[in-house]
């Protein structure tokens, strides 16, 4: 069964990539790139990653795509100038060559004995002694993680104040 | 399921970011409150600010070497010592942008909220053990250095300085972000002492990934140091900002880069030191020979600063390429050097800034030094600090640089310094030159603020100062020195 709808999900996710790549409109892309998200947190939650798979649909699915579309609406590209992709052709060779070397990373990777490196800390076992994912993430959030946490908040309101500065109408 | 047991984390770690974090929300609070035409009360607030600060540094300092927060933080000398630079750039910064982002028609408070965050972050990033915590202070340090980079909203040069260092630092710090992934993917940890626990007790220097690793993390320090090849940015972004925010991040953000960069490299990778020196190495030469040279060739006084600053540092990188405990405290003394030559000279361009007037070409400083005599010493001593001449502060700080690469057998390195050194003699007499025996031109008047001759003056005593009596700084910065 487990396996069944990995194999759903990861051929969704493969042949809505593709659509992504490959299609000239870019809203339509952008609307493949939600699926793919989707499917995406759908993976996660195969793989008892509960909390991932919320974080990715809010996240990506929810804010970055909309920003995405804002974009691409703001930008208001002609028919005319969507259709001559003549000129990534040079975008487009690089683009599959880089693909090939990923997938040759990859296989290398699956295949094993290549790149070694440490065994992670966080084992099923100890993921499910916490009570489950979102708990481990909470636990390691609020206990190993706490300062860079707290962290952020003040970047995102460094961030804030500056985009006001920089885009507000009048300053008084 | 067991409730999560958080225990209290040691807060004197963090004290003097907690102290101008909560002053900056303070600051933001009162400035709602502050008339337009009296924002230079905000301003005074960053100095006390900076000064509660600064008392606090010293509070920790009594503590020793002390760290929290899972060992993510740690409060030790090299930090304060760093902390202490931070407060003192600021604090100069401050003084220099009062009258001038008055001019400049900005004078909004958020301009020192922001800088004082931006100290925050580069405390954060001295601070840092934890390759998350070094992520977040360098993007807190840089995300505030680039909206103070486009805070003339209104002039054209200054949103594209702010655009291209956007787009370039998020590009630069997705590069370190790759190089701390495979870093983990590795040693399975991101605290730099675990990383190098694992990495001495695992024969793993030869994993290719630990090799991509380290170059990636390199190309991102690269650029936050401006070291060529990754220094494009340099000469746009210091042409296009604020003069008082390039003299601000000519010398602080590129003290905390180097900081960290310290930290991640001799703490956590000291087994990695061949293969990270080869391409350091490279890059503090080609640094150096790119910065000077193509600073002979600049028009703008701003521009020609920031290639001087790419040829500083390929120097500061010899200290790192030594890594000894006496190259380390050569890059400590350079960083304390430099701050007081670079914001110095930056302050005498700003001297020139009037309403229409940019002063900021070369020849805009045509006969300055005999209309204004004392104030072109004040320039003269920059100049020949940057060029490493005694009796000023640069020249002790070369001294100690080329020292420490002699020392550790790089002569080669030490070579190419002193001749860059020679090369960058002309493009800064060329300023000495037009300053002195030039004609002088119509409209130089100075702008009138007490608070920016203040800092030229104290610039310059402090540069002929530590050029004269270093022993006192130099004991410092080998007392802040890493432990390795």
């Amino acid at each position: 069964m487990e396996l069944l709808l990995f194999y759903i999900f990861g051929g969704v996710a493969v042949l809505a990539s593709l659509g992504l790549v490959t299609g000239k409109n870019p809203v339509h892309s952008a609307l493949f790139m939600v699926v793919v998200f989707f499917v995406i947190a759908a993976l996660f939650v195969l793989l008892g990653a509960e909390f991932l798979a919320a974080a990715q649909i809010l996240v990506y699915a929810g804010a970055i795509m909309v920003l995405f579309l804002f974009v691409i609406m703001l930008l208001r590209l002609q028919p005319e100038e969507l259709r001559n992709t003549s000129r990534h052709a040079f975008q487009k060779f690089f683009g599959i060559v880089l693909s090939l070397v990923l997938m040759a990373q990859i296989a290398l990777i699956v295949r094993g004995g290549f790149f070694k490196g440490a065994k992670g800390n966080y084992t099923p076992e100890v993921v499910s002694g916490f009570g489950g994912n979102t708990e481990a993430v909470a636990a390691v959030l609020f206990t190993d993680y706490l300062f860079p946490f707290e962290l952020t908040s003040l970047i995102l309101l460094m961030a804030m104040v500056g985009a006001v500065v920089l885009t507000k109408k009048e300053l008084k | 399921m067991t409730p999560i047991q958080i225990t209290y984390p040691n807060m004197m770690v963090i004290l003097p970011e907690v102290v101008l974090s909560c002053w900056v929300f303070f600051m933001m609070m009162a400035d709602l409150f502050i008339p337009k035409e009296k924002k230079e009360i905000n301003a005074v607030l960053g100095l006390i600010g900076l000064a509660v600060t600064a008392v606090s540094v010293f509070m920790v300092l009594s503590y020793g070497d002390i760290s929290s927060f899972n060992d993510s933080m740690r409060s030790d000398r090299f930090a304060l010592f760093f902390k202490l630079l931070f407060i003192i750039t600021a604090a100069l910064a401050i003084l220099i942008s009062a009258k001038y982002i008055a001019i400049e028609g900005v004078n909004w408070g958020e301009y020192y909220s922001i800088l004082l965050f931006s100290v925050v972050g580069m405390m954060v990033l001295v601070s840092a053990t934890d390759l998350v915590t070094v992520y977040l202070g360098m993007e807190f340090m840089a995300l505030s250095i680039y909206v103070l980079t486009g805070f003339i909203r209104h002039d054209v040069r200054s949103n594209e300085a702010a655009l291209k260092y956007f787009l370039l630092g998020a590009f630069s710090s997705g590069l370190i972000l790759y190089g701390m992934v495979l870093l983990y993917g590795v040693t399975g940890s991101t605290n730099v002492y675990k990383i190098a626990n694992f990495l001495a007790a695992n024969d793993n220097y030869s994993n290719p990934l630990m090799i991509a690793s380290v170059i990636l993390l390199i190309s991102g320090f690269a650029f936050k140091i401006a070291a060529v090849p990754f220094h494009m940015w340099a000469p746009d972004a210091y042409e296009g900002a604020p003069t008082s925010i390039t003299a601000f991040m000519s010398v602080g953000p590129k003290a905390a880069s180097f900081a960290a960069l310290l930290r991640v490299f001799l703490v956590a990778l000291p087994v990695m030191k061949p293969h990270w020196v080869a391409i350091f190495w490279g890059v503090s030469a080609i640094s150096m020979v790119v910065g000077n040279v193509v600073a002979v060739a600049q028009t703008n006084i701003k521009r020609m600063l920031a290639y001087s600053g790419i040829g500083h540092a390929g120097y500061i990188l010899m200290g790192v390429i030594a890594g000894t405990r006496m190259g380390v405290a050569s890059v400590l003394l350079y960083m304390l050097v430099y701050i007081f030559m670079s914001i110095g000279a930056f302050s005498v361009i700003i001297l020139l800034r009037k309403t229409g007037v940019k002063g900021d070409e070369i020849k805009d400083f045509s006969g300055f030094a005999r209309r204004y005599p004392s104030l072109g010493l004040c320039m003269l001593i920059f100049l020949i600090s940057l060029i490493g001449l005694p009796p000023t502060a640069g020249f002790i700080g070369k001294l100690y640089l080329f020292a420490a690469a002699v020392e550790a057998e790089y002569y080669y390195l030490a070579v190419i310094g002193v001749l860059m050194s020679v090369v960058s003699l002309f493009y800064y007499m060329q300023v000495a030159k037009t300053m002195y025996i030039d004609e002088e031109i119509e409209g130089q008047e100075l702008v009138p603020s007490r608070a920016l001759t203040f800092v030229v003056y104290f610039c310059a005593a402090a540069t002929l100062l530590i050029g004269m009596f270093p022993d006192g700084f130099i004991s410092a910065a080998m007392a802040a020195v890493l432990p390795i």
